[in-house]
């Protein structure tokens, strides 16, 4: 079976998590733009971040065979920071417009401030202005009157359900979510946020129309590997291969692809590898023999 | 070239582009007037590629060259249309940060279609220096874009500069042939650089590409005909 992982940060990860990704079924990849563990104090810092979303990252994901897109925003905590932000919102919308980018994220609250409401409406305005999906991070943090309250602002905007994917769902969140008819996203977390077994209750609970669950796999304890062993947890509750197929690959292309940017043929095909490319003059390997697909 | 004949030149790429993609560069070249931004021609440049696509286009009313306008996609020919367009609504200052901002910040596809259309610009001199800057890439399309089937570099590039695409395209594999103007060019340095090369080459046991001998001979051959 091959998973799809729609929320990971791989900036943060090394070859060796993509060469595990691969071997563990892993065939494609969204990356959003996220904070980086650290403010940053310049909106040129924010552009070359982008320029490298859909450039090194995504070459450096086709090196292993994992087709990789990315979304494009300002984030809901850095949305608080005076000094960059206009200026990264008028990045974004240059930058929605490059290949690869499928849809406008992360967005959502943080903190739950006035700033990050008003970038979180502002972006979900672009993503209507550009016909694209939105893919909004739910707080860690009070995380319920989060969900709710990006809920109502969804409403009170009109912003078309189906074109929605809430993410980090748990527990109290996910009926709110799903009766608002948005997608609703689940990040599989080694010791926090959502985990396999929790995961695999809520499919029993719900069903999977609309669930989608990603690794969320970033700069700190976090394991790229989340989807297939969800996926795992899954079989051996006897949850059968095409509810598994439907939540690993068959939601997330569906909703990703409502941007017009994900090409659905393309997508279902495994990209040849082929280590000898270089981008930029880098090349991933150091020393080893390229491997080179037929 | 007075507005005239930019406005010429960009309906003749233009012309290049058929199918659906046409009526969309039409559109987004009308929608670049004065005072447009630079944010916007970017925003047509990005979506040229998704617009107008890969396919091999026949450019041969402006590149003339038939080797050379062999390798012009849809969207380098559409790309071209939009730049030159805003040549024409834009004052030459501006025209030329735009575009030198667009070579630094494009993405690869874009990256080919900017450098590949430099000859074709207005004023191609003064973008020298972008033209020379891009060359440190090592991403090979982007690279073979200003290296390959293109005459900018025999045209402007100083000797160190022109050396350097020499033996980075036989560093890369790229085939020096491909290299317009390259006879014109060659100098007894840029044979012994290539020759260096082959040295290390050989004393790391590995293959030494066939490129050296042909741009040694080159070499020879132009000092030779400098010689009564």
């Amino acid at each position: 079976m091959k998973y799809f992982d729609p929320h990971i940060h791989m900036t943060s990860r090394t070859t060796d998590d993509y060469q595990a990704m691969a071997d563990a079924g892993i065939a494609a990849i969204i990356e959003p733009a996220f904070w980086l563990g650290q403010p940053r104090t310049h909106v040129g810092s924010f552009e070359d971040y982008f320029l490298s979303l859909v450039g090194w990252e995504r070459f450096r994901a086709s090196q292993f065979g994992i087709q990789h897109y990315c979304t494009m925003a300002l984030n809901p905590k850095e949305a608080n920071n005076p000094d960059v932000a206009d200026g990264v919102i008028e990045l974004v919308q240059l930058y929605l417009e490059k290949e690869g980018v499928v849809a406008v994220g992360e967005i959502g609250y943080d903190d739950m401030t006035a700033a990050e409401e008003k970038y979180l409406i502002a972006q979900l305005q672009l993503a209507i202005d550009h016909e694209l999906p939105a893919l909004i991070h739910t707080p860690h943090r009070d995380k319920k009157n989060g969900t709710l309250r990006t809920l109502d602002v969804l409403r009170d905007m009109n912003f078309p359900p189906h074109m929605c994917l809430v993410d980090h769902n748990n527990e109290e969140t996910l009926a709110a979510t799903l009766d608002a008819g948005v997608w609703a996203g689940h990040s599989i977390y080694p010791n926090t946020k959502m985990d396999e077994d929790r995961m695999v209750k809520l499919v029993h609970e719900f069903g999977s129309d609309r669930i989608i669950i990603n690794s969320a796999a970033d700069w700190g304890v976090s394991d790229p590997l989340k989807v297939p062993k969800t996926a795992a947890k899954m079989r051996e509750a006897g949850i059968g291969d095409d509810v598994i197929a439907k939540i690993c690959w068959n939601n997330p292309v569906e909703f990703f692809a409502q941007g017009g940017r994900l090409d659905l043929d393309k997508i279902e095909v495994a990209p040849k590898v082929d280590q000898t490319r270089l981008h930029e003059g880098n090349s991933v390997l150091r020393g080893q023999k390229p491997v080179v697909d037929a | 070239m007075d507005a005239q004949d930019i406005d010429a030149r960009a309906a003749a790429f233009a012309d290049a582009v058929q199918g659906p993609g046409r009526a969309w560069l039409g559109s987004a070249c009308g929608g670049l007037s004065a005072g447009v931004s630079a944010t916007k021609i970017r925003v047509a440049i990005a979506r040229a590629g998704r617009e107008l696509g890969d396919t091999l286009v026949d450019v041969t009313a402006v590149v003339q060259d038939p080797a050379l306008a062999g390798v012009w996609r849809a969207c380098d020919a559409g790309r071209a249309a939009l730049v030159l367009r805003a040549a024409t609504v834009l004052e030459s200052e501006a025209w030329l940060r735009f575009l030198t901002d667009a070579i630094r910040r494009g993405e690869l596809s874009e990256q080919v279609s900017l450098l590949r259309m430099l000859p074709w610009l207005p004023d191609p001199a003064a973008l020298t220096d972008v033209a020379v800057d891009a060359c440190r890439t090592n991403s090979e399309p982007v690279f073979a874009a200003i290296a390959c089937e293109n005459p900018f570099p025999a045209a402007h590039f100083y000797d160190g500069a022109f050396d350097q695409v020499v033996i980075k395209a036989i560093f890369l594999g790229v085939s020096v042939e491909r290299i317009v103007g390259l006879a014109d060019r060659v100098t007894a340095e840029t044979a012994r650089i290539a020759t260096d090369f082959a040295d290390e080459r050989r004393a790391a046991g590995r293959s030494v590409p066939a490129d050296v001998d042909l741009v040694c001979n080159l070499a020879a051959k132009r000092s030779g005909s400098n010689n009564p």
